[in-house]
């Protein structure tokens, strides 16, 4: 491993850019530096930038309000290009760290945004992941950044530990995931009679059934029993996220401590972009390799 | 020296059969346990009336012929664990005959003892005191005889003795026979098909309607079974002791290439032609006709030669697959070792699909999948959700049941279970039917386990028996199902989803019995906890409320009640109520099963 010890309070050579379908919570951005690109949510005729001009409160309160269905839409070349240019042109690369091209096509939006720098400024993840998956690894991307790693090195290490990490959720109702076109391999779950929860994962960036189970609480214990199969002993970093169910995240993350050799974890709810496919009573558990597995 | 003839076989199997549809009510009857299931006499009498139609169908006087149609009949028609180790009892008498078209009484011998032998392999952990011991008696009693006979009569007749010697001695060998009294059921049934043998070798065939009654001396054991106080579960079968996964245990693979495919245009005259020339290749020969076309199965060592005679009766030939069973063979043996390679290749497949998506879809909002610029992407997507590599067939009665089945992605439920158990024709239907070429099969009642084995040892396809006693454990393995994993993975995943369910039954005593700790009358209703009976009473409520009370462990328990077709709306809400607070921290999840007498299914876990 190269250049991982260059001068702490030095200036990185790389900042870190990412999209609002991180869920990486606001201090976390400001502490490491990372740039959010809003994605655009719709709900009936009115649309926001997620995060600028909706908070994740706003967002729950409305959809617990309404029945609308949020949509979203990813940003186009332009708005990264808005982000990137000024970057570039203090004198930095850019690592861009995306949700999974399979759900969204934002990665896409990234990757043209790129085409209109010099080669090699703007190297753009597809994090084959979604929410705080994309967070963590964004994260680690920064504290790279901030330990002086070189972009270049810095996106290799990322790229390998994108298939590294793992993300185990639960909805309270699939109908999210289907009427925004996201179920993915999922769709075997739908159409059961039965009052049963599904337990999901990403898999290859898409959103893939585990199996189904009778109760919410089962649910939550299967997330656990997955993830600590997932870590095999290991140290890891966690995630948990939650459409907009506080005390359960908290009942996740002392089951998920139990289970693991927890080293670092981060609870937050599911911001508007991830929040609209998914829906209310989501939970999910995600989990990566401590210090990035080395 | 008198041979036994294909005539004599061909009038005994037809007598034989004409005995047990005489007398099946009666071994019915004694069936250990009072509920109204699946019975030892109907499913035998079905099996062997499989066998005689082959036999009837086919014409000729070279017995093996005869042998090995009434073995291929009795193997597609076995219903019941009691069919199904009857229809093993065909198969071993068959390969006996070999390429006889006759036997003396010394091969006669040979051959029976070949049926007993081939019977007890079919059961992982045979048990005496039922079928099995008497058709050894039989056999034993037969070389014996054959050593110093003239004629295969004598040592028919004199084999028949030692035959309902043994049967008699069943009552002593099972604890739950010696309580209610009687003879085990399944070992009754195969008296009764030896008695055709014995009516023929006494010249008494013909005359049979004039016989009235059993002409040989258990007419008194029968009677005791009519006035039986009761027993256990179609378990009455040789099955209060029958394993829990009693399988066929295949020790050699006589014929390596399973061979399987369709003839379009057949010659008239081509499936009934085929059925028998086929038999000078190999077994486990399957002919179906349907709409002109027909479908061709075979074991055989020479599959080109099968190919060919096929072609000869016919126009073209479609959809040829060819297995080599042996290698097979050893990749089960091996399965175990390497499953997670399996997860591996699959998890490969997945990638190869899903990473296939073009680039430029920025311009359209994220929320409208099927736009033109996106379409590639989830066409990609698309086609990795329906990524199919097994199918599910499972056994059930009851209209809800079937919809709750489909909505878990079974793709054939085969209607019986309690009071029908289907064929083992009836389950390779719907193997065959299903998509894709690898099944998981479960069964769903435990007389019904026997059966699927025997129909996935019969099928082209790679099928997977999941042993599940009961629907609600069916239901309950099923929440793993997943057709995007192989069939292996599937079964692995089903049987540890089946163990965390415990099942109770809720129904009604057919008629008075003695059992264990209980008397029970007609029309109590009976609660059965995992297939054993746990208590009877008067009222339904009250008695279903019980067996909840044993059944929950832990109040965050999950209940499923699945209501039978008639229960009363009131009877329901009592007995959801009470469900609701034996698990204040679980659910309580109630549907409408529509199955036929049992009034609940209920599964907790």
């Amino acid at each position: 491993m190269s250049n991982t010890n260059g001068t702490i309070g030095s200036k990185p050579e790389f900042v870190v850019v990412t999209d609002s379908g991180a869920d990486i919570p606001r201090s976390y951005q400001d502490e490491f530096g990372i740039r959010v690109v809003p994605l655009t949510v719709r709900m009936g005729n009115q649309e926001f930038a997620d995060g600028v001009d909706l908070t994740i409160e706003e967002f729950w309160q409305r959809v617990r309000q309404g029945d609308v269905l949020p949509q979203t839409s990813q940003p186009g070349p332009a708005d990264f290009e808005r982000v990137y240019g000024p970057l570039v042109e203090q004198g930095y690369s850019v690592l861009s760290v995306h949700l999974s091209g399979e759900l969204s096509g934002t990665v896409q939006s990234a990757r043209l945004a790129a085409q209109y720098f010099p080669p090699r400024r703007i190297r753009v993840v597809d994090s084959r992941s979604a929410s705080i998956g994309i967070g963590m690894l964004a994260i680690h991307a920064a504290r790279l950044a901030l330990s002086g790693v070189p972009c270049e090195d810095a996106e290799a290490l990322i790229g390998k530990l994108v298939g590294e990490v793992r993300a185990f959720f639960t909805v309270e109702s699939l109908d999210w995931l289907r009427r925004n076109g996201r179920i993915g391999r999922a769709k075997a779950f739908l159409g059961a009679i039965l009052n049963v929860k599904p337990v999901l994962h990403l898999e290859d960036g898409v959103v893939a059934p585990v199996e189904q189970v009778r109760s919410r609480e089962k649910s939550l214990r299967r997330i656990v029993d997955l993830a600590e199969q997932a870590a095999s002993g290991r140290p890891v970093q966690i995630g948990i996220v939650h459409g907009d169910s506080p005390a359960e995240a908290e009942e996740l993350l002392e089951k998920a401590r139990a289970a693991m050799n927890v080293s670092g974890a981060i609870v937050t709810p599911l911001g508007p972009t991830i929040g609209s496919h998914t829906g209310p009573g989501t939970i999910g558990l995600l989990l990566m390799p401590a210090g990035g597995g080395r | 020296m008198r041979h036994f003839k294909a005539s004599h076989f061909r009038a005994a199997v037809a007598a034989g059969l004409k005995r047990l549809e005489a007398e099946k009510e009666a071994v019915n009857a004694l069936n250990v346990f009072p509920v109204p299931d699946g019975d030892t006499g109907t499913n035998m009498y079905l099996t062997a009336s499989r066998a005689a139609e082959e036999v009837s169908r086919t014409s000729g006087d070279q017995l093996h012929v005869l042998a090995q149609a009434a073995a291929r009949g009795a193997l597609i028609g076995a219903r019941g664990n009691s069919g199904v180790i009857l229809s093993q009892f065909f198969r071993g008498f068959a390969q006996g005959v070999g390429k006889l078209s006759e036997l003396s009484p010394l091969q006669l011998a040979r051959a029976l003892r070949q049926a007993s032998e081939t019977a007890y392999q079919a059961v992982l952990r045979p048990v005496e005191g039922t079928m099995l011991s008497v058709g050894r008696a039989i056999s034993q009693a037969a070389e014996r005889l054959a050593r110093e006979a003239n004629d295969w009569e004598t040592v028919v007749v004199g084999a028949m003795e030692s035959g309902q010697q043994a049967l008699r001695q069943t009552t002593q060998q099972l604890p739950q026979l010696r309580q209610a009294g009687v003879v085990d059921a399944g070992a009754q049934g195969l008296i009764l098909l030896f008695e055709g043998f014995v009516l023929v070798a006494r010249g008494q065939a013909e005359r049979m309607d004039e016989v009235t009654g059993p002409v040989m001396s258990e007419e008194a054991i029968l009677a005791a079974a009519r006035t039986a106080t009761a027993y256990p579960p179609e378990a009455g079968e040789s099955a209060p002791a029958q394993p829990p996964a009693a399988g066929i245990v295949e020790t050699e693979i006589v014929y390596g290439y399973c061979t399987e495919f369709l003839l379009l245009g057949p010659a008239p005259q081509a499936a009934h032609l085929l059925r028998t020339q086929l038999e000078h290749l190999g077994d486990s020969i399957l002919v179906v006709e349907s709409d002109g076309i027909l479908k061709i199965h075979v074991h055989t060592n020479h599959p080109g030669q099968a190919l060919e005679l096929a072609l000869s009766m016919g126009k073209e030939l479609h959809e040829v697959h060819i297995n080599n069973m042996r290698e097979q063979n050893r990749q089960a043996a091996a399965r175990n070792t390497f499953s997670s390679n399996n997860e591996i290749s699959n998890r490969a497949a997945h990638t190869s699909v899903g990473t296939n998506h073009k680039t430029g879809a920025w311009t359209m909002p994220e929320s409208a999948p099927a736009t033109q610029t996106v379409v590639s992407s989830a066409a990609a997507r698309a086609a990795a959700a329906e990524v199919s590599n097994s199918a599910a067939v499972a056994v059930a009665n009851g209209n809800g049941i079937h919809r709750i089945l489909h909505s878990l992605g079974v793709a054939e439920v085969v209607s019986g279970g309690q009071t029908m158990n289907p064929s083992a024709q009836d389950l390779l239907e719907a193997i065959e039917r299903a998509p894709g070429r690898e099944v998981v099969l479960l069964p769903n009642n435990s007389n019904v386990i026997m059966t699927a084995r025997q129909a996935a040892e019969l099928s082209s396809k790679a099928v997977f028996v999941v042993p599940t006693r009961s629907v609600p454990q069916g239901i309950g393995s099923l929440l793993a199902f997943r057709a995007d994993l192989s069939g292996a993975e599937n079964e692995k995943l089903l049987v540890q989803a089946a163990a965390r369910i415990r099942t109770g039954e809720v129904t009604y005593a057919v008629r008075d019995a003695e059992h264990g700790q209980h008397s029970i009358r007609e029309g109590d209703y009976l609660a059965l906890r995992d297939g054993e009976l746990l208590c009877n009473g008067l009222d339904l409520v009250e008695t279903t409320v019980k067996l909840l009370e044993q059944l929950v462990q832990s109040p965050e328990d999950c209940i499923t009640l699945y209501v039978g077709e008639s229960v009363d709306q009131g009877v329901v809400s009592r007995v959801e109520e009470a469900a609701r607070s034996l698990v204040p921290a679980g659910e309580v999840d109630v549907y409408e099963g529509g199955q036929p007498l049992y009034y609940f299914l209920i599964a907790v876990e």
